[in-house]
């Protein structure tokens, strides 16, 4: 009887993580705070193409798109051209990942995160609205607000650095079609990495 | 020059030529004992200096006549608390990564791993090992193999261990088969 209720607690929270957000429909809202103590809410950037990135820099997946500059490559670029990146962190306090808004700015430069804004996300909410379950998993959202993309930062799930080169960038491939104005090819895929501590 | 036959559980199988040298400096790269202070920064109580998790490679007979197969094993010891990835590896984690690094000719193959365990979390289901994990092989030697030489073994070998957070770890593995003339008469089923 208990092997049963697990067995349904299980697949109710595999539901429940899975029930986030929905391809080609409007990306859920949030309003999350940044390092600087500035608000930001998905309404505001109506008209942009946003990326949103699910981080912890303790995650050994993480590290090998940061160790590597592979991360902040794409952030740069992207933002350059116009593209809004937001990198969220959805550890809970006291979880692994979880750091402090000070321990955040120091360990944001020392990782030469060269997105939009950090926004930690201790609550969970904003990761649970879009079913975020891994670090790092990413969402593309389109000018209209449309949800175009959600799954793994690319076609490799090794945590080796090595292994991106070769690897098709999901992300790199999602945002660049949506800014060239064609539909995004890959919209779906499963995230890769460690499990997000919420 | 050596043919490194990449076995990536999860996405089947693949053939990668590099040097050896560039594969020795990606994986002065990714091993572990090269980036613990970030592990230690996030606040967590785990030690990232520590090893958790070790692999032995044992190959128990090794000889092999030309052409002829020879069996081997990789066993990954985790400490308690400790658990690494099935393939496929459930919502979040990795397999075992195994790259052989062998001669030109020489053939790997990795058997299908043991039946795994589940690991519920806050998002869902990992499939994986606690304790112990035996990753067995099987190795052909070429036919034109020279009797009497020895030939090197040499296994790559990535694995992902975590306890709430998690430690990417990554060791080489190397061992000698000597080619004999006769079949080997310690194996009783040959």
């Amino acid at each position: 009887m208990n092997k049963l209720m697990l067995v349904i607690a299980i697949a109710l929270t595999t539901m429940m993580a899975y029930a986030g957000a929905e391809t080609g429909k409007a990306a859920p809202g949030f309003k999350l705070t940044d390092l600087d103590g500035k608000e930001h809410s998905l309404a505001d950037f109506k008209g942009k193409v946003v990326v949103l990135e699910w981080t912890n820099y303790g995650c050994p997946f993480v590290k090998k798109h940061y160790k590597s500059g592979n991360m902040q490559m794409l952030q740069k670029k992207y933002t350059d051209k116009g593209v809004i990146w937001l990198t969220i962190c959805s550890s809970a306090k006291g979880k692994q990942g979880y750091f402090s808004l000070d321990d955040w700015k120091k360990e944001s430069a020392k990782a030469k995160s060269s997105g939009t804004a950090i926004l930690p996300d201790p609550t969970g909410v904003a990761g649970k609205a879009y079913g975020a379950t891994a670090t790092p998993h990413m969402f593309v959202i389109d000018a209209k607000g449309i949800l175009v993309y959600q799954g793994a930062i690319d076609s490799n799930s090794s945590f080796d650095p090595k292994t991106i080169d070769g690897a098709t960038n999901y992300v790199a491939e999602a945002v660049d079609a949506v800014l060239a104005g064609k539909e995004v090819k890959t919209k779906e895929t499963k995230a890769y990495g460690c499990s997000v501590k919420y | 020059m050596f043919v490194v036959t990449k076995v990536n559980a999860l996405f089947g199988r693949r053939i990668l030529l590099m040097s050896s040298i560039l594969s020795a400096v990606f994986l002065a790269a990714c091993t572990p004992s090269s980036d613990p202070p970030e592990s230690k920064d996030t606040g967590d109580t785990v030690d990232a200096e520590a090893v958790y998790s070790e692999a032995a490679l044992k190959i128990p007979n090794p000889q092999v006549t030309p052409g002829g197969t020879v069996e081997g094993a990789i066993t990954i010891t985790l400490d308690p608390g400790w658990h690494t990835y099935g393939d496929p590896p459930g919502d979040s984690g990795m397999p075992p990564s195994v790259a052989f690094k062998l001669p030109q000719g020489w053939k790997s193959e990795v058997m299908p791993l043991p039946p795994t365990k589940e690991f519920p979390d806050a998002v869902g289901v990992s499939y994986g090992y606690e304790n112990q994990l035996k990753i067995s092989f099987r190795l052909t030697a070429p036919p034109d193999a020279k009797v009497g030489t020895t030939t090197d073994v040499s296994i790559d070998l990535q694995w992902l261990v975590c306890k709430e957070m998690c430690l990417p770890m990554s060791e080489t593995l190397t061992s000698k088969i000597t080619i004999s003339q006769n079949e080997t008469k310690e194996t009783p089923n040959e």
